[in-house]
């Protein structure tokens, strides 16, 4: 397995491509989440040259897994559009707080692996740790992120600080929270 | 900048007063063993919230157990929340948070509400 960290601007064109057809595989077909997309691609207003992108690939080449970093001093998926989960605080907006979307590792050509589960647990892992130092890498402290609110279990198995930022919101029946994913393992 | 959480005294935590949220089965289908075998535990989440100001919500996972002939969830995770208990005039830390809402927990029937709202979410 290979993990791969850029920019849009630095990441390889084919894989940056390759990378939004996976979200594509992932977030609409599997998921079933209403997103925008175009030609087979899940692209949104977030994906600007000054995205930050992890990318996870098998040893053919196939994306299993990817995250998305977000400065949160920039526009960003949490405080555009959904705000209302930060229980009433006001939405962060700092350089060293940055935000953690489109976090996914299916790995689709794994047999041992249900192509249901968003998550399989190594992958995960690994992905995971390499968004947080990449984050932390670019002057991030902490993480927000919203999810499912099975992301949460996940950050716990992997042993990372996490705790909500607020109640969930039921959105098509699902929950959907905001989550604070904490850098600094003495942080409160 | 804010931590996001909501700190209580454990006076606090024993006085809470939770209102269900949602509860669900986990959905990541059969898990199958390379043998053949299929995991057949029923597991799922139930999720409670406060109605005051700031909104208290936490989560936790349980597993459907047989107990004198009913089926019964069982609360098989530590709690999940945006609460964090003080003692003193210091933050007590998550792991004590989590032990003192569990212990909140299982003084409450949660039981009933989660089992009702798994039967009627999923009986359709």
């Amino acid at each position: 397995m290979q993990l791969v960290s850029g920019k849009t601007t630095t990441l390889p064109q084919a894989l940056y491509s390759k990378t939004a057809q996976y979200r594509y595989k992932v977030f609409i077909e599997t998921l079933g989440w209403q997103l925008e997309t175009r030609n087979g691609e899940e692209l949104d207003q977030f994906d600007r040259p000054d995205t930050l992108y992890v990318v996870a690939q098998d040893d053919a080449g196939n994306v299993n897994g990817c995250a998305r970093l977000l400065p949160t001093n920039r526009p960003y998926l949490l405080g555009e559009v959904f705000p209302e989960l930060m229980n009433g605080a006001p939405v962060p907006c700092s350089e060293d707080v940055w935000e953690l979307s489109r976090f996914a590792s299916v790995d689709f050509n794994a047999s041992t692996t249900s192509a249901l589960s968003q998550f399989s647990s190594e992958l995960t892992m690994k992905i995971l740790h390499e968004a947080i130092a990449c984050a932390a890498a670019h002057g991030a402290k902490r993480l927000i992120t919203v999810s499912p609110i099975g992301i949460e279990r996940l950050l716990r198995r992997t042993g990372v600080h996490a705790h909500r930022a607020g109640p969930p919101m039921i959105i098509d029946g699902h929950p959907i929270f905001a989550c604070w994913i904490e850098l600094d393992p003495t942080g409160a | 900048m804010s931590t996001g959480y909501v700190r209580l005294n454990l006076t606090d935590v024993q006085q809470l007063c939770m209102l269900h949220l949602i509860s669900g089965v986990d959905e990541d289908g059969p898990l199958i063993a390379q043998d053949g075998a299929v995991a057949t535990a029923i597991t799922g989440y139930t999720e409670w919230i406060t109605d005051g100001t700031p909104p208290l919500t936490i989560g936790w996972d349980w597993q459907m157990l047989a107990v004198a002939d009913r089926i019964h969830p069982q609360r098989v995770s530590q709690p999940r929340s945006n609460v964090m208990l003080v003692e003193g005039d210091a933050d007590a830390g998550p792991e004590r948070t989590e032990a003192a809402l569990g212990e909140h927990i299982d003084g409450m029937d949660w039981q009933s509400q989660t089992h009702q709202h798994i039967l009627m979410r999923y009986s359709s």
